[in-house]
């Protein structure tokens, strides 16, 4: 009898390993303020997994596809200047999640999978789901590792990086796939909108402790991890939905920082923050 | 006989519910430019999702009646701590409406898991029941929506003054971080009235579709309200119609709201690749 | 008390009363001091001339004005009032490169936000307000671009539509954040114009510039700053080739007998 037999040992795992994951990936995307962005991608992958669900492929899968084509229309909207990439993201989401819910209302109402999509379900979590997760984790990660400097450095000054020769849009693109394989991995586990909140919550919390990013990174992972666990811990001892549980948790942590970090916290001194909110 | 345009509202349910779209949607599009305008398209999506934790409060409290309390006093806190957070120095405004909507969608989820009907509360959350809506909840919703729209003939302006030049508004004398918990708490009462009849969904598409929609059009800010909330009401009767004529006559269940959104977007959609014909 | 030849007092006989003073103010954002003991007056009927290299504090001395910072030691006061207590006697031209081109704002509707505090949070801006604001854009000649787009007018266009926002306040103190930056010399001339006339009404005008010829032209003092006070004062006595040389660090030439700040 292995280790992983037991599904609250998977369901552990599968935890820490999104929460890892999760960790890493949503440093770029606070550093590149992409969190209403991302809430649009999990909304723009909702019409995918119905989609998908109904004609009987992979619905993580589907669910992915769509989402990418779905952004490249927002980078498309984003480009006309008096729209704006808000009004932009705004308008795909909410298209997104009708013709999820449409396509959903037409092919009566919610199936099983549908369901652990949107809330998810890390107790039934199988061991080929935690291959996946590993997997496709290893490689966001490895990725992630790869082009750290090209991704920071676009993120903070895309015009200097098209002069220096790079290919920047290819870059934008490679972070949208990369965000919307997290969303995919992790939906499982905690459901796609609870996925939000371990890509921003961890890094939010991270980024008010440091402001340097070679820190922020594995505090941001550890952050997730830890949230992962402990929330589900919480979960099984009071029998609360698991994904819900564990937000609250990345939640908590994040309010408990942001009174007691020392750039940002309530906690600095009265006269530096008297003066900050006026000025 | 008469058209598919008009038949269907000779059932009274059907006429409730167009009415209660058609107040619905002149309140988004009014409501909506000011969202576009300050960006503010992540506020009123996060608002859609922190009423979820007071609806299903409201719900175990007092059943229908309990959803609209519900739904208010949450809508009403996440628009204060929305203000306060969005306003702390040096933490990204995305960052912090991220964590505020997933905290109290969390919380939702949690709240739900400790009852029995799970499913019937999200379908409903994520669809509304527009056509379940009775003349009490028109009412209501008339109310919300008059008293926001007077709330915005005399803060309109000022919210644009705020909007357009921050630093000009704040040296004449205005509060800023006032003004902005007045429009957080306009588009939360929007939400309030509109999240039990037409779902979440809905919500979001009628305070940022129309708008926008408008924004092609002018660059006044009455006429893009005036536009706004014409094209919301109009998607609302002719979605309200189409989901009619799906579900009723060609056996093909499309809910109403998903069909005013789809309905909104195509639109915008068509006016925007119209535009850039006319230029190119 | 040595220093008493140099305290500002609220003149009585030999000219009008003074529009801002700044005693000994040191402003601070956070722990991070800014600019240090600002010393001096602005009368009314004049135009000072805030001038100082970028990060200098010129911005952060027009909101103390407006009392937007806070005043850390000292104290600023705008006609005899708190700043914040006055804000309904000042007007605050922004910079117009720092608003959103694409708002859909028209170029009328700009400058009938001026009277917005006049007429009150409630009442609209009535016929009398529509007039004054009309009156005030022809007065910085663009009277004919009223129902246009604001973002459809050139930089030192949509600069004179904000004075001409100021001037609808119909304000008796004007503070001006860099309004000739980047303008081209057709809208400089219209804004010089619209302010002489402003003056001759007897308006204070508080105006920050890189440019050391419109201190010159316009103002009959001048404030020179970077993190400090270098001079305050009439141009010839403040814009002297050593206080510059000691605001501006080792960028000041001289160019056949004027003074030039290179490198900015």
């Amino acid at each position: 009898m292995s280790w992983l037999d037991s599904y609250t040992h998977r369901a552990l795992l599968e935890a820490a390993l999104v929460g890892a994951v999760c960790g890493a990936m949503g440093v770029h995307v606070v550093l590149r303020r992409m969190g209403f962005f991302t809430m649009a991608m999990t909304h723009a992958t909702f019409p995918g997994v119905v989609l998908a669900a109904v004609v009987g492929i992979d619905i993580y899968l589907g669910g992915a596809a769509m989402g990418v084509l779905i952004c490249l229309c927002v980078l498309a909207v984003s480009r006309r200047r008096d729209q704006g990439a808000t009004t932009a993201t705004g308008i795909v989401l909410a298209a997104g999640f009708a013709l999820g819910v449409a396509l959903l209302s037409a092919s009566d109402g919610f199936s099983r999978d549908l369901e652990a999509f949107m809330t998810g379900s890390i107790v039934t979590v199988t061991e080929h789901d935690l291959a996946v997760t590993a997997g496709v984790g290893a490689l966001v990660l490895l990725v992630l590792a790869a082009l750290h400097k090209e991704l920071v450095h676009g993120a903070f000054d895309p015009e200097g990086q098209r002069a220096a020769g790079y290919p920047v849009a290819a870059l934008d693109l490679l972070l949208l796939v990369l965000i919307e394989a997290v969303i995919v991995i992790t939906a499982p586990a905690i459901g796609v909108m609870l996925a939000m909140a371990l890509i921003v919550g961890p890094a939010a919390t991270a980024r008010l402790w440091t402001d340097r990013i070679g820190i922020t990174l594995p505090l941001s992972m550890a952050i997730g991890t830890g949230s992962c666990a402990l929330g589900l811990t919480l979960s099984t001892h009071w029998n609360l939905a698991p994904g819900g549980t564990i937000t609250l948790v990345v939640a908590a942590v994040f309010l408990v920082s942001l009174a007691l970090s020392p750039h940002n916290g309530l906690l600095r001194p009265p006269l530096r923050r008297r003066a900050a909110s006026t000025g | 006989m008469g058209s598919p345009l008009t038949d269907p509202f000779q059932v009274p349910y059907m006429a409730r519910a167009l009415v209660e779209l058609l107040i619905l949607g002149v309140l988004g599009g009014a409501v909506g430019v000011f969202v576009l305008v300050r960006r503010l398209a992540y506020v009123a999506d996060a608002l859609t999702h922190t009423v979820f934790p007071g609806v299903v409060v409201g719900f175990a409290a007092g059943a229908a009646d309990g959803v609209f309390w519900g739904a208010l006093v949450a809508g009403l806190l996440t628009a204060v701590l929305l203000t306060l957070l969005t306003r702390a120095p040096r933490i990204s405004e995305d960052s912090a409406l991220t964590v505020i909507l997933t905290a109290f969608f969390g919380l939702g989820v949690v709240l739900v898991s400790r009852q029995h009907d799970y499913r019937h509360d999200l379908n409903a959350f994520l669809f509304g029941q527009v056509l379940t809506v009775t003349r009490a909840d028109i009412v209501q919703s008339a109310v919300l929506a008059a008293g926001c729209l007077v709330a915005l003939a005399f803060l309109g302006r000022h919210f644009t003054l705020r909007a357009f030049d921050p630093d000009g508004a704040r040296a004449m004398g205005h509060r800023t971080w006032l003004l902005d918990l007045a429009l957080n708490v306009l588009i939360a009462l929007v939400v309030v009235a509109a999240v039990r009849a037409v779902g979440t969904v809905l919500v979001i598409a009628l305070m940022i579709v129309p708008a926008a929609f408008g924004r092609l059009l002018s660059h006044r800010i009455p006429v893009i309200a005036a536009i706004g909330a014409g094209f919301g009401a109009l998607c609302g009767w002719l979605g309200l119609a189409a989901s009619y004529q799906a579900s009723v006559l060609h056996g093909v269940q499309l809910a109403a709201g998903p069909a005013v959104v789809l309905l909104m977007t195509a639109a915008y959609t068509l006016l925007l690749a119209a535009r850039k014909a006319v230029r190119a | 008390m040595t220093a008493t030849a140099v305290v500002p007092q609220p003149r009585t006989e030999d000219g009008p009363p003074p529009a801002i003073v700044f005693d000994h103010a040191t402003l601070a954002y956070g722990s991070a001091t800014v600019l240090h003991d600002v010393h001096g007056t602005v009368p009314a009927g004049q135009a000072t001339a805030l001038v100082g290299p970028n990060g200098a504090g010129k911005s952060t001395l027009i909101k103390a004005a407006l009392g937007l910072v806070t005043v850390a030691s000292g104290s600023v006061t705008v006609r005899g009032q708190r700043p914040a207590a006055a804000r309904s006697r000042t007007a605050y031209v922004p910079q117009a490169d720092a608003l959103d081109p694409e708002f859909p704002v028209t170029v009328g509707q700009v400058v009938l936000m001026g009277r917005y505090r006049a007429a009150g949070w409630l009442r609209r801006p009535g016929k009398r307000d529509r007039a004054i604001a009309a009156d005030a854009l022809d007065l910085v000649g663009l009277a004919d671009r009223a129902r246009d787009r604001f973002g459809t007018l050139s930089g030192g266009q949509r600069q004179r539509v904000l004075l001409a926002r100021a001037i609808a306040q119909q304000a008796d103190v004007l503070l001006l954040d860099e309004p000739f930056n980047g303008v081209d010399a057709v809208s400089r001339d219209a804004l010089l114009g619209a302010l002489r006339e402003l003056l001759a009404g007897g308006a204070a005008v508080l105006v920050s510039t890189h440019d050391l010829s419109v201190a010159h032209i316009l103002c009959r003092q001048v404030c020179l700053l970077n993190g400090r006070q270098y001079g305050f004062g009439p141009p010839e006595r403040t814009l002297t080739a050593d206080n510059l040389r000691c605001c501006y660090g080792a960028h000041v030439l001289e160019v056949d007998g004027s003074t030039i700040v290179a490198g900015m």
